[in-house]
């Protein structure tokens, strides 16, 4: 059979949904029931027939990556029979499959398509799969279904570790926590989470992160003035100050506004500008910090109370607002309705 | 005069503010500000720029593309108005131009928090707002 040269109209419609159901797929957080479990062990037993190596029927079950990182060179120690091959070699074989039958052309459209699709975050060990996937099943590369079907399989709990002699294969976490940053594509999300992990798998292991920042657990659920003049990464301490809230930091530290003017626009609120001691500069540029409250009331009723930083040139509070709008003060003085 | 709830059922948008929601929208046309998005007057467009502007569909546009948050800050026509998105040039601010005609009124709603705001008949420039990071950059709600 000759390359595959073109994609039809039909197949090019199709990668996008293909792409989401694999994305939803991957982002399952239910937990695995004895019939799941049963479909990965099967789905492994055929990667290591696909590989030539002799199935062991041995798999270890745990919680979470943790738990497996911990125990698998501890096992595999014990059994002194370390060996990654399994997975190799099937992936060696479906990229032979895939490669061998795919233009690169096709190949690049394909890629994209599922790539555009894909979060950030996610190992791009899975948007691969979900490629090799789509050329076998949509594209209609020959002779590897079966080892789709089986890395699927294999591959539909958490990630896991084949070795001669035992399988350890950790559970899908039970929390992911996302926002999404941009129109639906490549990158269009990122880890975050305000009141708790970002991803968590049970109560056994949870991750923490601030707006896509890998951060400790306290920095979401106990942010400190003490943890945070003591924290010395500012990436981190920066973003404890914006989970404990710019405004209620600036309080706590008693410090007092260079300017404050009326709110052009928003009667009743004034603009507040401060200047930032040297240390609790949250950048390499220095920055002075503009505290504003929202001119609508949130749908629970608040008014937000926030802070945005400005140049530590600017010298007063209407400056600094029209600066965040690239505009002249003196337009800004006049605004007729903020909402 | 056209009430806030009016504006947001047009678009099936829930009131954020049930209390703001019965409140006529003022028309203006001097300098408003929704949010992070600025609205000034600025001069007429010149004949060849006129061409570059597309009229705004009884659906609204969208102002701000990939906004962080999932809210929308969106241009509603009553009569026809006329907008031009500006390109994706690095460092500048500006979202686009919107040109009011006399007779027209144009909608900016936000599809969380900030309501409405009444634009009326003039030419506008509309821009985003920044805040100094390292990098300068873009400030969405």
């Amino acid at each position: 059979m000759g390359k595959i040269t073109e994609l039809t109209d039909e197949q090019r419609a199709q990668l996008a949904p293909y792409a989401q159901a694999w994305i939803e797929w991957v982002l399952r957080t239910d937990p695995t029931t004895a019939d799941e479990r049963a479909r990965v062990e099967d789905g492994m037993r055929r990667c290591y027939e696909a590989a030539g190596i002799p199935w062991h029927g041995r798999v270890v079950w745990v919680r979470s990556p943790l738990v497996a990182c911990t125990a698998e060179p501890i096992a595999a120690h014990i059994l002194q029979h370390v060996n990654d091959a399994v997975r190799d070699a099937v992936d060696d074989a479906v990229d032979d499959a895939v490669g061998g039958a795919v233009d690169g052309a096709v190949g690049d459209a394909v890629r994209d398509a599922v790539r555009d699709a894909w979060f950030r975050y996610m190992s791009p060990w899975w948007s691969w799969d979900a490629l090799r996937a789509a050329c076998v099943e949509i594209v209609g590369v020959p002779q590897a279904q079966h080892l789709v079907d089986a890395l699927r399989d294999a591959n539909s709990a958490g990630i896991w570790w084949p070795h001669t002699h035992f399988v350890i294969v950790s559970d899908r976490p039970s929390v992911i926590n996302r926002e999404q940053i941009g129109p639906s594509g490549w990158g269009s999300h990122r880890l975050h989470s305000a009141t708790g992990p970002s991803i968590a798998w049970g109560d056994e292991w949870a991750l923490w992160h601030w707006h896509g920042t890998p951060v400790p657990e306290w920095v979401i659920t106990n942010p400190t003035i003490e943890a945070i003049q003591n924290e010395p990464n500012t990436e981190i301490r920066r973003c404890a100050i914006e989970s404990f809230g710019w405004p209620r930091y600036l309080d706590a530290l008693g410090l007092q506004p260079v300017d404050t003017a009326p709110d052009p626009g928003n009667p009743g609120h004034r603009l507040e500008l401060y200047d930032l001691p040297t240390d609790t500069q949250p950048f390499t540029e220095p920055v002075r910090l503009l505290v504003m409250r929202n001119a609508s009331l949130d749908r629970d009723g608040t008014r937000r109370t926030f802070a945005e930083t400005v140049p530590a040139s600017i010298g007063d509070a209407v400056s600094a607002a029209a600066w965040q709008f690239d505009i002249d003060p003196a337009i800004y003085r006049q605004l007729e309705r903020a909402t | 005069m056209t009430s806030l709830q009016t504006i947001l059922d047009r678009h099936h948008i829930l009131a954020a503010d049930q209390a703001l929601a019965d409140i006529d929208v003022p028309i203006l046309t001097g300098p408003q500000r929704q949010g992070d998005v600025l609205i000034v007057p600025r001069p007429p467009l010149g004949n060849a720029e006129h061409t570059t502007m597309t009229s705004v569909p009884a659906t609204g546009v969208q102002v701000v593309r990939g906004e962080a948050t999932g809210n929308s800050h969106i241009l509603s026509p009553e009569g026809p108005i006329y907008w031009s998105p500006a390109g994706q040039r690095d460092g500048s601010l500006t979202l686009g131009v919107l040109e009011v005609p006399a007779g027209s009124v144009a909608w900016l709603i936000h599809t969380d928090e900030h309501g409405a705001n009444g634009i009326g008949p003039g030419t506008y420039r509309l821009t985003g707002k920044r805040e100094q990071a390292d990098e300068l950059r873009r400030v969405a709600d």
